[in-house]
């Protein structure tokens, strides 16, 4: 898996191919939206949403996407995941395609090409 | 005279505003290990003195304002005061916080609690200094809001803004308004269930506490130190966002997960909440730190708009609840304006979540031409229209013209109108209404919005480690049954806290460690599972008193547009309705309640030690 972002809005967006990911080996392209203060994770501050594109394999889970993007950015695994990194941590929520995934089976989900995965924090007060 | 009390003062200073008399009432440490203070302590004087079937503006209320074991300690926080009372919005139990600098300074004049009962025959305030009370003439007060009378008595009485904290009404609960609130030290709020009606039908125009040189005593002050410092570390490092920011940066995560409220519910789409992001806002805006008692956490500053039509406009950085309230759910896009509103409706000492309800509505009416501007005295009532949100504001105030109707809340006023518009109301069967989120993206919350017993909220699910009341740590906000589970089995730890009486947001409810606190205290053992029983003893004290009321199951359960459908955004297609009676019915069977009529069984009321209530 390749990942690449900028902490821009949409129109900014920078895609993987760009960043000499192979999409067109068999790999599908997902997008990957970061909301609010969880892209402190990622080093990005400001308004708008961070917008990854990702390359990743056909069957992919978003809770395996989950998995990678932790392996790849130590701060996200700090938030997404449990202290033994196999299960969600309680602090980030998961929308796809534009619908809340409320269950854990429902992370189980394979991505297809085009999906749009958007994580932000479990905030529930205020 | 009994043994020495580490904590709690034991004291509670009694006035009866019929009569002009002020006494001390002594408290002993059983009744006080019992109910601790607070909330808890509030609700057991409800119970034992109030009748259930009175209306709230009955001289005998009662008007119960507490700090508790841990108020005026260093434990973070623990200015913050419970008001109990039988509230307006409902006319049943209510129970209500506001933060600040009262609560310690009660306690250092030696009081655990101040309880009002009966009606003063003219407009009073109450003075307590250094052990000492007073009744004081408040007439000249009369009209002004709720910082005008805070510096009004401040003045007069001549303290400084550090060295007094005073609590008032403004013109809202002077006119009985059923959604007053009550407001002090610089935009704090007890805002919940007509708190400050109450307080206006008994002609009690303010209280004001003077610091004084008193202090709490404690068992162990090093341990208690050391658990300050952890939760305040805790609360830097594992909520950062909130003691950072408080809760303003919350907006930045309600609009993409679909629970701010947006148009009335007509929406989920609000793309300028970007703009009222409390680090977009604060980087804007001038700011200066306002924190409350022994608390670091920057949970709220002092704020002065600088852009914008109400550039130079002074007065406190709205929390998430007012942004929510005069931004997106009245579809109004300007933060400086939302200031001026949220500032505005506490100084006319009004609860904002109601307003912003009743103002949301109206305009949804003068959309579709239900209401005029010729209905509206004259009001514009478009979508953001600050100027008119103000203007109507003033008049639900004074209760003059239609704001007279609006003043009884969204749901009489909407049954009032009668037609469509019922269905827009946005409000419980009992009459009260959410806090500033769309819960139809937060389950869990409209579910105890509905079967709560204080008039607003009765759980908190924020910082919980769900693992230790038996929950999976991340419930499916969807499932009928995960989210009864979860709002059944933390039940009373949010009360518990506000019985202590301390911050949930610094403490993050964190019932362990503050257990410990309060062992270090008052030297009390207290276990984590007696915490929650303290809680509970709460809530089934409230729900008692309420289902003596009249309170019945039919009621608990939300409006029509409520639970309603949302059209867009990432719960677009989700509804709650088919799952209600299954939501209810597991919540009962939870809580130990009858199934059909929603009281405590007996022996649930055994296992909490109110076998007294079994015979009633």
């Amino acid at each position: 898996m390749a990942i690449s972002g900028e902490a821009t809005q949409t129109s900014d967006e920078v895609s993987s191919k760009q960043f000499g990911t192979d999409v067109g080996s068999g790999m599908i392209e997902v997008t990957v939206e970061i909301v609010s203060w969880l892209k402190d994770a990622f080093d990005k501050k400001g308004p708008g949403r961070l917008i990854l594109h990702e390359a990743i394999a056909p069957g992919t889970s978003i809770m395996d996407l989950i998995q990678l993007m932790a392996d790849k950015y130590p701060k996200f695994a700090k938030e997404a995941l449990d202290d033994r990194k196999q299960e969600l941590s309680g602090s980030i929520a998961v929308i796809l395609n534009g619908s809340f995934v409320s269950s854990l089976a429902e992370l189980n989900t394979g991505l297809k090409e085009g999906d749009i995965v958007t994580f932000l924090p479990a905030f529930s007060g205020g | 005279m009994g043994a020495k009390l580490y904590g709690a003062t034991g004291k509670v200073l009694r006035v009866d505003l019929s009569q002009g008399r002020i006494w001390e009432e002594v408290l002993d440490e059983a009744t006080l290990r019992k109910y601790f203070g607070g909330t808890c302590l509030g609700v057991k004087y409800l119970c034992d003195e109030v009748d259930p079937k009175s209306d709230w503006s009955d001289p005998q209320n009662r008007l119960f304002i507490g700090s508790g074991p841990l108020g005026g300690t260093r434990v973070p926080g623990s200015g913050t005061i419970s008001f109990v009372t039988k509230g307006a919005l409902t006319n049943a139990a209510s129970s209500t916080q506001a933060n600040g600098f009262f609560g310690t300074f009660l306690k250092f004049c030696g009081f655990d609690a101040v309880l009002f009962q009966g009606a003063a025959p003219d407009w009073k305030y109450l003075y307590i200094h250094n052990g000492v009370a007073e009744l004081r003439d408040a007439r000249h007060l009369l009209g002004q809001d709720t910082w005008q009378t805070e510096e009004s008595i401040k003045g007069e009485l001549g303290y400084t803004e550090r060295n007094m904290s005073v609590f008032s009404i403004g013109p809202a609960g002077e006119n009985l308004v059923k959604f007053a609130g009550i407001i002090g030290d610089r935009g704090h709020v007890a805002a919940h269930n007509g708190v400050g009606a109450v307080m206006g039908s008994k002609k009690l125009k303010a209280i004001a506490v003077a610091r004084g040189k008193g202090k709490v005593e404690v068992v162990d002050d090093k341990q208690l130190t050391a658990i300050a410092k952890q939760l305040v570390e805790s609360a830097r490092t594992e909520a950062g966002v909130v003691f950072h920011w408080g809760t303003s940066r919350a907006i930045s995560v309600a609009e993409p997960a679909g629970w701010l409220p947006v148009k009335n519910y007509t929406t989920n789409a609000f793309p300028e909440h970007e703009l009222f992001v409390g680090d977009r806002v604060r980087a804007v805006f001038e700011t200066k730190s306002y924190p409350c008692w022994a608390c670091p956490s920057h949970h709220r500053e002092l704020m002065k708009v600088t852009e914008g039509p109400y550039t130079g406009y002074f007065g406190k950085e709205p929390e998430y609840e007012q942004w929510a309230a005069w931004g997106p759910q009245i579809y109004q896009k300007d933060p400086g304006a939302a200031v001026m509103l949220s500032n505005e409706v506490d100084r006319l000492g009004m609860d904002a979540n109601e307003a912003s309800w009743v103002v949301g509505w109206v305009m949804e009416c003068y959309e579709k031409g239900i209401l005029t501007q010729k209905d509206l005295d004259g009001l514009e009532m478009t979508w953001g229209n600050a100027d008119a949100t103000l203007g109507l504001l003033k008049n639900i105030a004074h209760r003059r013209g239609f704001g007279n109707l609006l003043a009884e809340g969204v749901k009489y006023a909407a049954e009032k109108v009668g037609g469509e518009a019922v269905n827009m109301a946005i409000c419980t069967g009992k009459g009260n209404t959410p806090r500033g989120h769309d819960h139809r993206g937060k389950w869990w919350e409209m579910l105890d919005t509905c079967v709560s017993n204080t008039g607003t909220l009765e759980t908190q699910l924020l910082f919980l480690d769900l693992g230790i009341y038996g929950l999976p740590k991340q419930i499916d906000p969807f499932s009928w049954e995960q989210v009864s589970a979860a709002v059944a089995k933390t039940k009373g730890a949010l009360q518990f806290v506000d019985s202590l009486v301390t911050c949930w947001f610094i403490t993050r409810g964190d019932l362990p460690l503050l257990c410990q606190a309060v062992k270090a205290a008052t030297g009390w053992d207290v276990d984590f599972e007696e915490a929650l029983r303290v809680g509970r003893r709460a809530v089934n004290l409230m729900r008692f008193f309420s289902i003596k009321r009249g309170l019945t199951p039919d009621l608990e359960q939300p409006s029509h547009r409520y639970a309603s459908t949302p059209v867009d955004g990432p719960v677009k297609g989700r509804t709650i309705l088919p799952h209600w009676q299954q939501m209810i019915s597991n919540y009962y069977q939870l809580m130990g309640w009858d199934k059909e009529t929603g009281l405590p069984l007996p022996e649930t009321l055994r296992e909490l030690g109110l076998e007294h209530l079994i015979a009633d």
